[in-house]
């Protein structure tokens, strides 16, 4: 998959115009996040967590729904809420 | 190393210390030195935005102007030469979010702190659990969090999933550790609201009785502020008390947790709706500054299907399991079909079989493995003879006049993985069929119910239904209206609304006392460093998670009897003692760097210390091998790894686990401790060919000296050298 870098955030990529890369996430699996969302739930300060590792603590509970914001707990960033496009699993 | 401290962590710490040794006792003139310590706090952690510094030289500046205090004033002129003088290093800190000097580094949690939502310090408390101090680890818990009761029998535990000691065997049972040792300290009389601080006289409303609502009440109360929560509802609790069945969460440990948030002076309006009984304008007339919406997402999601409004059988789980947890006692119908695979719909389920249904189908499109809700849950539903039809859907609500009849349903199949990489349903042609229920219950999904949110005409909403806030500081697009838990982030976890609820009090209070907002969500930060319980190697690795003890599957199906029991006080207190401390021992791996790499001794095999790709560890290992050259335990960063003599013996441990013990020698001449015997062994093998003269005497290295001196030096070297 092709990103496009985003011109205001340096190291930041853009999916936008490419096939979102949503799946289905897991309790307990490990995930990076390797890029920033388009999304309006992505905020500025989460910028600095593209290319950190952490565990899907709570994914959506209720719906399956790809486009739920599911919680991942980042090695030394804290727990946060991110859209699912901005994520991959690296291991399960 | 230089012996210059960094001037942000330096003004951290004077200004603290002159707070809390008393030194400012001109109480605005405090108040200000608090708001700059606070915001210089900010910096320190990496959380401060471009406002801070003109913030902080401004409140410096009343500091000397407006505090007819002389100590005050010495502190604001004091502050503002620091500011000056200093201006580049606290721009680079705000810059760069880096401390050269490595004084403002950021103490980093345990990942189980960091995990939790609510920032809650595990290992701290956990320490405390297993030391039988539950009415201390209480105390601590609810410094993050003012419903450790609750959360040690709901919490989704995301700290289990980033335990360490996971990844040696089973995680921690960091829940029910917390859940017991609320229960104790309930029991014993010991769990107290820590002191408020004095009345300030201003007014905060808060919209909604739940988590998040009454998290930021207790945080605000606990700062002065004269709190009213409003709620729809007749009583507090919000969806932990009518979401949530009492089987799982007992409503006295509800009322008990809440009661100690009314303690400390919040006011509560049960039965009034925003926006029916009450607005956001009448509020402000009544003198209220601040407000936080905190209503939860408590309205369901239709499944849209031909009958689903037509007959009053069919209710949708919130509403059901409201109108249970209230009090209602009837069965839905003999036969009910719950339609969806999340928590809620386990919730529903488990709720119809107490209630007496004959039948309890819960009804999923896609497979068991692909399920929302929580393992634990779905086995537990199983056990109660709930029955699951996977890879169905439902298709048409079917009955006569008002009475419902029938459910008709149509088979799935998954298909390929379409281009977002998911398997979705296809229905199977010709493969529908009638499932016979009296009830429905549709739990798909809930949301936001924004009624009674309606005058707040500029209140900006998300694509997803919630209200959108600055999550770093919970600001609505409405000046002195903030908003929390399932409201901003849609159906979540209690752990989680309660974090937002205290990230909401937190910044209401800035609000309220015109300090700039942070630029970042807070990142958990240690307070404490408690003591090390001692546990020897072949004890920690041998001790292993106890289950939970059940309540019998029989009365589990006829009673809202509490189905998790919880654990014997022995289970607890040895529970506590597989705690690997995380929050001293960083795993930066550089113990076993110099053990293996340096002195070629490999005596520690510790696997855990890899994030992503765990090898086995084995803390006994170490004792076969380690000669207690002491070199881990000096070149660790943090004081994990410790070697000490104790009596006659050297003792290696790893944050209290006891890793190796030697018994030492003497000195022959002078009788002070020496090392080991295996250390003198292995320095004898290393320079033996280095010194042809080494002797079997047994010496210090002041009598060796001395004795060489008064002998012939050809007699070579002692044995021991240390």
């Amino acid at each position: 998959m092709k990103l496009i870098p985003k011109k205001d955030r340096p190291g930041c990529w853009s999916n936008k115009g490419i096939s979102e890369g949503v799946m289905t996430f897991r309790k307990g699996q490990k995930v990076e996040v390797y890029r920033c969302s388009e999304d309006e739930s992505w905020q500025d300060y989460m910028d600095r967590y593209v290319g950190l590792h952490g565990v899907v603590t709570d994914p959506d509970t209720v719906k399956n729904d790809p486009d739920a914001l599911i919680e991942v707990t980042l090695d030394k960033e804290g727990t946060h809420r991110f859209p699912q496009d901005c994520l991959r699993v690296l291991t399960d | 190393m230089s012996d210059r401290i960094c001037p942000v962590a330096d003004t951290v710490k004077r200004l603290s210390d002159a707070i809390v040794e008393g030194h400012l006792k001109h109480a605005r003139g405090r108040q200000l030195a608090e708001d700059i310590l606070k915001l210089t706090q900010d910096i320190t952690s990496g959380r401060g935005g471009p406002e801070h510094l003109p913030a902080m030289g401004s409140l410096a500046q009343r500091l000397v102007t407006e505090v007819p205090d002389k100590a005050c004033q010495e502190t604001g002129r004091w502050l503002q030469s620091v500011f000056s003088e200093q201006r580049e290093v606290f721009l680079s800190h705000l810059e760069t979010r880096t401390c050269p000097d490595a004084d403002c580094v950021r103490l980093a949690p345990a990942p189980c702190q960091m995990s939790c939502p609510a920032g809650i310090d595990v290992p701290s408390y956990v320490t405390l659990v297993g030391e039988g101090r539950d009415e201390d680890a209480i105390e601590l818990i609810r410094e993050d969090n003012p419903f450790p009761w609750v959360c040690g029998l709901v919490c989704t535990n995301p700290c289990e999933f980033m335990c360490v000691r996971g990844r040696i065997d089973t995680p921690v049972s960091i829940k029910y550790l917390k859940g017991f040792a609320a229960e104790r300290a309930m029991s014993d009389r010991l769990y107290r609201n820590p002191e408020k601080s004095p009345d300030n006289g201003r007014k905060v409303a808060i919209v909604g009785a739940g988590p998040a609502g009454l998290t930021a009440a207790y945080y605000l109360a606990l700062k002065g502020y004269r709190v009213t929560v409003i709620d729809a509802l007749p009583m507090a609790g919000g969806m932990m008390m009518v979401g949530i069945p009492r089987y799982r969460l007992p409503r006295e440990v509800i009322d008990q947790e809440v009661s100690m948030i009314e303690d400390l002076g919040v006011e509560f309006r049960f039965n009034t709706r925003m926006g029916k009984d009450v607005t956001f304008d009448q509020l402000r007339e009544e003198g209220f500054e601040a407000f936080l919406i905190a209503v939860g997402a408590h309205a369901s999601l239709t499944i849209g299907i031909p009958g689903e409004n037509r007959y009053p059988q069919v209710m949708d789980a919130i509403a059901f399991l409201r109108r249970v947890a209230l009090g209602d006692r009837h069965m839905p119908g003999k036969r009910v079909a719950i339609i969806g695979g999340g928590n809620v719909a386990m919730d529903a389920a488990r709720t119809c079989v107490r209630l007496g249904c004959h039948e309890v189908s819960v009804i999923y499109r896609r497979t068991r493995s692909e399920m929302p809700a929580n393992e634990e849950e779905v086995h537990q539903a199983e056990e109660e003879g709930i029955r699951f039809s996977f890879l169905t859907i439902p298709v048409e609500i079917l009955g006569t006049d008002d009475t419902l009849a029938s459910l008709r349903c149509m088979r799935t199949e998954l298909g390929p993985p379409d281009d977002s990489g998911r398997r979705r349903p296809v229905p199977v042609e010709g493969s529908d069929y009638l499932l016979h229920v009296d009830a429905i219950i549709p739990a798909i999904g809930q949301t936001v119910d924004p009624s009674g949110l309606t005058d707040l005409e500029t209140l900006k909403w998300s694509r997803r239904h919630t209200v959108g806030v600055n999550i770093a500081s919970m600001e609505t697009s409405i000046d002195g209206i903030f908003a929390a838990g399932d409201a901003v982030s849609g159906p979540a976890t209690v752990v989680e609304a309660i974090g937002g609820g205290k990230r909401a009090a937190g910044a209401i209070d800035r609000y309220l006392c015109g300090i700039p907002q942070p630029k970042m969500p807070p990142v958990p930060v240690r307070r404490r460093r408690m003591p090390f319980t001692q546990v020897p190697a072949s004890t920690k690795m041998s001790l292993q998670r106890p289950n939970m003890p059940m309540l019998n599957d029989e009365r589990r199906r006829v009673t809202f009897q509490q189905v998790e029991l919880g654990y014997p006080e022995n289970a607890v207190r040895e529970e506590a003692r597989r705690c690997l401390r995380c929050d001293i021992c960083i795993r930066c791996g550089r113990c076993v760097d110099i053990c293996r790499n340096k002195m070629g001794i490999d005596a520690l095999q510790m696997g855990y210390l890899n994030f992503d790709h765990p090898d086995p560890t084995d803390f006994r290992i170490t004792a076969e091998r380690c000669i207690l050259c002491g070199a881990c335990a000096a070149n660790c960063p943090t004081g994990a790894m410790r070697m000490e003599d104790s009596g006659d013996e050297r003792v290696l441990s790893l944050c209290g686990t006891i890793l190796n013990r030697l018994k030492v020698e003497r000195c022959e001449m002078c009788g002070r401790v020496i090392g080991p015997e295996r250390y003198h062994d292995f320095i004898r093998k290393r320079i033996k060919g280095i010194n042809q003269h080494l002797t079997d005497r047994v010496l210090c290295l002041e009598c060796a000296r001395r004795s060489g001196i008064e002998t012939d030096t050809e007699k070579g070297p002692p044995r021991v050298l240390v």
